[in-house]
């Protein structure tokens, strides 16, 4: 245990550390920061958001067709709201818009103009809030008319979903928010680790420790105990850049929708279904738990790479085109979308034990061989 | 077209196999100005390592540059005269779009003030090296 203490203490070096904060800034800076700022991004989304509110409150966090009746009632409501103040405005009379039909449909410029200056300029909340109840109501009624797409299954499960009496309230850019902000975290937190694990090894090897580990028994025990340490240090990192970005999104008050089902009707877009029934709370959950063990996978290996590459450019050169497939190819499947309809159910599953079998036998591999290696 | 949907005009009376080399060159400048960068690194830290990541610390920055000086519009558009944003809007280079609305030589601008720059700079940082200790 004291081992593994002194080898903590040699990984945490100041000037590593320092470096990686100021790295950590600037990525959050670039890519993430826009996630907080710009959410909900426009009228369009913050009053989506606000119906959807007003939804689960009053019928809980699924909707069915009675239920959508009532809705129904409260939009005929705000729209005689609307035509009151319709009614009231000169310039509209003068127009001939008298209904809130007349508003959504006048094709003559002049009712263009007023529409466009009262939905724009003035902002009026209640023209935009009828926009959005409206397309909500309609994405409910219609949902029958979508074409289905893709494999046979794909469509069976599209079926499933439509053809539930509940539908979870979920607005799709709540969940396309949350996923941005985990996949840029998760990158984050793999480049972090990668920088602060990397140098481990090729230090010792530039200060020539090795000849003096390596003809003794307890320095050839020291890789398990180093590999320990690494994943101390990744746990340690995880947690705390995971703590902060979700300080941050606790900003974003989200959690109205933690209860609600992720397969939602309400998110528009290409087959935007998920082979599992979980909730978003659940799915929050599911993912930090995926960031956990990618960072570990990571950790490790790392490590390896850093006990076998003879100097900095090595290791760098190595883990360069890694990232890469991590990033540009297998990170759909494994942060940003996983169990998504898109793809097999089976895929995450499979990749993540692929790579953490992979990275678990490296690491043996290396373990056996440290008894009888040559210096 | 460019990537935004924008309708690019070329700034200069140019042939495509013309703006093919100029545009050639204008990477080629950049990777100058990112080696000299890369040397004033270098020369100031001695560990290679940290020499790559800062490396990538300086170029996230200098991406950041506009945005950060977003509250003045001057400094704004004097932020645009680095390596970073040249490379970022390649498919602008020669074209009157972008920063080049208001800067018809950009890039010559760009080349000769970095460059200026960074060869002072990288002088200074040789003088540091010579008087470091082993």
């Amino acid at each position: 245990m004291k081992v593994v203490l002194y080898e903590l203490r040699k990984i945490f070096d100041w000037k590593i550390i320092a470096t990686t904060m100021v790295f950590c800034f600037v990525f959050y800076f670039i890519f993430i920061r826009f996630e907080f700022r710009h959410y909900p991004n426009g009228p369009n989304q913050v009053f989506q958001q606000q119906v959807a509110l007003q939804m689960i409150e009053a019928y809980g966090v699924e909707i069915n067709a009675q239920e959508l009746e009532e809705l129904k009632e409260v939009q005929q409501r705000e729209i005689q709201r609307f035509n009151e103040y319709i009614g009231s405005r000169i310039d509209f009379q003068e127009a001939g818009i008298k209904t809130y039909e007349q508003y959504r449909t006048t094709e003559s410029e002049l009712g263009q103009q007023l529409s466009h200056r009262l939905a724009h300029e003035e902002q009026l909340d209640l023209s935009w809030e009828l926009q959005e109840r409206a397309h909500l109501i309609e994405r409910y009624e219609t949902r029958e008319w979508w074409l289905l797409e893709g494999t046979e299954r794909q469509q069976e499960r599209q079926l499933e979903i439509w053809n539930r009496e509940e539908q979870a309230i979920l607005p799709g850019f709540v969940l396309e928010n949350y996923q941005q902000i985990i996949t840029y975290t998760a990158m984050m937190i793999i480049l972090s680790i990668v920088i602060v694990l990397a140098p481990v090894y090729i230090k010792e090897r530039k200060n020539h420790l090795f000849l003096l580990q390596y003809s003794t028994k307890l320095g050839r025990n020291l890789f398990y105990k180093k590999i320990l340490a690494s994943v101390l240090t990744a746990l340690m990192i995880i947690t705390l850049e995971l703590a902060v970005i979700f300080f941050l999104y606790a900003g974003n008050q989200t959690s109205a929708f933690f209860a609600v089902e992720i397969n939602s009707i309400f998110i528009w877009g290409h087959l935007p279904f998920y082979w599992l029934n979980i909730t978003f709370g659940q799915y929050i959950l599911l993912t930090i738990g995926f960031v956990y063990v990618l960072g570990v996978m990571i950790a490790l290996l790392v490590m390896f790479f850093s006990r076998l590459a003879p100097n900095y450019l090595t290791v760098i050169g190595i883990q360069i085109p890694l990232i890469g497939v991590l990033f540009g190819w297998l990170f759909n499947y494994l942060v940003q979308t996983p169990f998504h309809i898109d793809f097999p159910i089976f895929i995450t599953p499979l990749l993540y034990g692929t790579c953490i079998s992979i990275c678990v036998a490296l690491i043996f591999f290396q373990g056996k061989k440290e008894q009888r290696v040559d210096i | 077209m460019s990537e935004f949907n924008q309708f690019l005009i070329s700034a200069y009376p140019m042939s495509f196999i013309q703006y093919l080399l100029a545009v050639i060159g204008v990477i080629l400048g950049i990777q100058f100005l990112f080696v000299l960068l890369t040397f004033i690194i270098g020369t100031i830290f001695k560990n290679s390592y940290l020499v790559f990541v800062l490396f990538a610390i300086v170029f996230g920055s200098l991406v950041l540059l506009p945005e950060l000086s977003l509250s003045s519009g001057q400094l704004f558009i004097y932020s645009a005269f680095t390596p970073v944003y040249l490379l970022l809007n390649l498919d602008f280079s020669f074209m009157i779009a972008g920063i080049a609305n208001s800067f018809q030589y950009y890039e010559i601008l760009t080349f000769s003030i970095g460059g200026a720059g960074l060869t002072v700079l990288s002088r200074l940082g040789y003088r540091i090296f010579k008087a470091s200790d082993l």
